[in-house]
């Protein structure tokens, strides 16, 4: 079992890592220089500067329709509580530590039903199937777009159509972009009430 | 079979690639085949579910749960396998009904409403219907029209004098919400009657399924179809977060998973009215089939 290390350390190490072989790799490079790189071979060698960090994306979410009615000032709080919803499946199922086949609670804003559906799909909708082959999955996107049912100033249902890539480094090395629908519904029978995913409609492409 | 489909499929596509794909010597232009997953899911808190969809005869005005119901569909939906099956009843079916005594089971409604009619239906069949939802043929007509009108096969042609002078002609034909109310209700002209009527209504289903699932995807696309129904149907105090959830279910049910069986019987005249009685074990074998798993193997 490879050693856990937290995104943001692993981040400054490659980081650091690729600032102090920078120069080095020019050295060796073995191709013929173009008439600019032995213009800048003349010159006094640059000061390296470090690649500034990447940060990991955030979700960006909106409501992009709604049919029905919905009162004004739900609205924020509505795309709030359905962003977490959809967040904590984004989190726990591409999101975390790798290398790692702990997926436990990918599906913990799912109904049950819906739980036990994505599980039989938890290829494509969680990284169950390829944890223990990846040591880094950095997120490059997260958009969820909202399409909301309101029924007398209240919301009653909800589409999400979300985007997320994913950039996978280890041995698995690699693009994915998961796009689709989550449908919810807020369900205050639930253990936890409160906006539920209750069905889907997901791809994922290697691209 | 599936497998040499896919594989026949594969092969077509690198044939054509390498046909029109220009060398790399000749141009810089590159192939990409990309492996895209594909996963669809909708669960509620049990597997099959059962709804008995009725249509009122309801004149303007009239309370269409008090009145006779003139289609009735009991239908369950697997929201595991995305199968679906429709046990058509005739309106005529002299039964009992609870409460009230022998009596053709459309009177259900008139009597106790749709409670009392999903019950009387449930005693014939031996499914309990999870939710009964009353519709008026007006606005089943706005609804096919809303929706955009459908497509249906009909094994036959048919016409009705005063519904359909013109008639219907047999094979792949399109119905628009008038077209689809005259579908579902002409009976004198069919040579089963009620039960050719019945199997009618279940072909029109078919079709709502069919354009339903095409149009799923469209932003707001079931979002204003539960709209509509909460504007006009009797939905037996289903809340609208659980029509949503259900139009999902709707939406994802696999055109070549869908069984239909109509309750068969004999023509009796009593108390001089012609009634239906339906084979009861028939209609019980339908319902031992399809009560978990929403097919039915044979009619």
């Amino acid at each position: 079992m490879r050693r856990r290390r937290p995104h943001a350390v692993r981040l400054a190490s490659a980081a650091l890592l690729a600032a102090a072989l920078a120069p080095g790799l020019a050295a060796c490079s073995g191709d013929d220089p173009t008439p600019s790189e032995v213009a800048s071979t003349a010159a006094p060698a640059p000061t390296p500067t470090p690649e500034p960090e990447r940060v990991p994306a955030v979700t960006e979410s909106g409501i992009a329709r709604v049919d029905g009615r919905l009162a004004q000032d739900a609205r924020e709080r509505l795309r709030d509580r359905v962003t977490a919803a959809v967040d904590a499946w984004i989190d726990a199922a591409y999101g975390g530590d790798y290398p790692r086949d702990d997926f436990s609670t990918a599906f913990d804003s799912f109904t049950d039903g819906a739980k036990a559906r994505a599980l039989t799909d938890e290829s494509l909708m969680s990284n169950a199937r390829i944890g223990l082959r990846v040591d880094d999955v950095f997120p490059v996107e997260r958009r969820v777009r909202l399409d909301v049912l309101g029924v007398a100033g209240t919301a009653v249902g909800v589409t999400a159509r979300v985007r997320v890539v994913l950039e996978l480094t280890g041995d698995l090395t690699r693009t994915d972009v998961v796009t689709g629908s989550l449908f919810l519904s807020f369900d205050k029978d639930h253990r936890d009430p409160g906006w539920h995913v209750f069905g889907y409609d997901m791809y994922r492409k290697v691209v | 079979m599936r497998t040499l489909v896919r594989l026949a499929t594969l092969g077509l596509v690198l044939l054509v690639t390498g046909i029109i794909v220009p060398d790399s010597s000749r141009a810089s232009t590159q192939v990409a085949l990309v492996k895209v997953e594909h996963a669809t899911a909708v669960a509620l808190d049990r597997p099959t579910v059962w709804i008995l969809a009725v249509g009122s005869d309801a004149r303007p005005g009239e309370d269409m749960t008090r009145t006779r119901g003139d289609a009735l569909q009991l239908v369950g939906l697997n929201t595991v396998t995305g199968a679906a099956t429709s046990i058509g009843i005739p309106r005529d079916s002299y039964v009992s009904i609870p409460g009230v005594g022998s009596d053709r089971i459309n009177a259900a409604l008139y009597y106790g409403g749709p409670q009392l009619l999903g019950e009387a239906v449930g005693d014939l069949v031996g499914v309990e219907p999870d939710y009964v939802m009353v519709t008026r043929f007006p606005f089943f007509e706005d609804m096919i029209n809303d929706i955009g009108g459908i497509e249906v096969d009909n094994p036959r042609a048919f016409y009705d004098s005063s519904l359909k002078p013109e008639g219907f002609a047999a094979g792949r034909i399109r119905l628009n919400g008038y077209g689809a109310m005259a579908f579902s209700r002409i009976r004198k002209s069919l040579p089963g009657g009620d039960f050719d009527r019945s199997a009618n209504q279940q072909i029109v289903l078919r079709g709502i399924q069919d354009r339903v699932r095409e149009r799923a995807a469209e932003h707001g696309f079931l979002s204003t179809g539960v709209l509509t129904v909460l504007e006009h149907m009797n939905v037996s105090g289903v809340g609208p977060g659980e029509l949503f959830r259900l139009a999902h279910v709707v939406a994802q049910v696999r055109p070549g998973r869908i069984t239909s069986c109509v309750v068969q019987g004999s023509i009796a005249t009593i108390n001089g009215a012609s009634v239906v009685l339906p084979y009861t074990e028939q209609a019980r074998r339908f319902g031992d089939d399809a009560r978990d798993d929403a097919v039915i193997d044979e009619c």
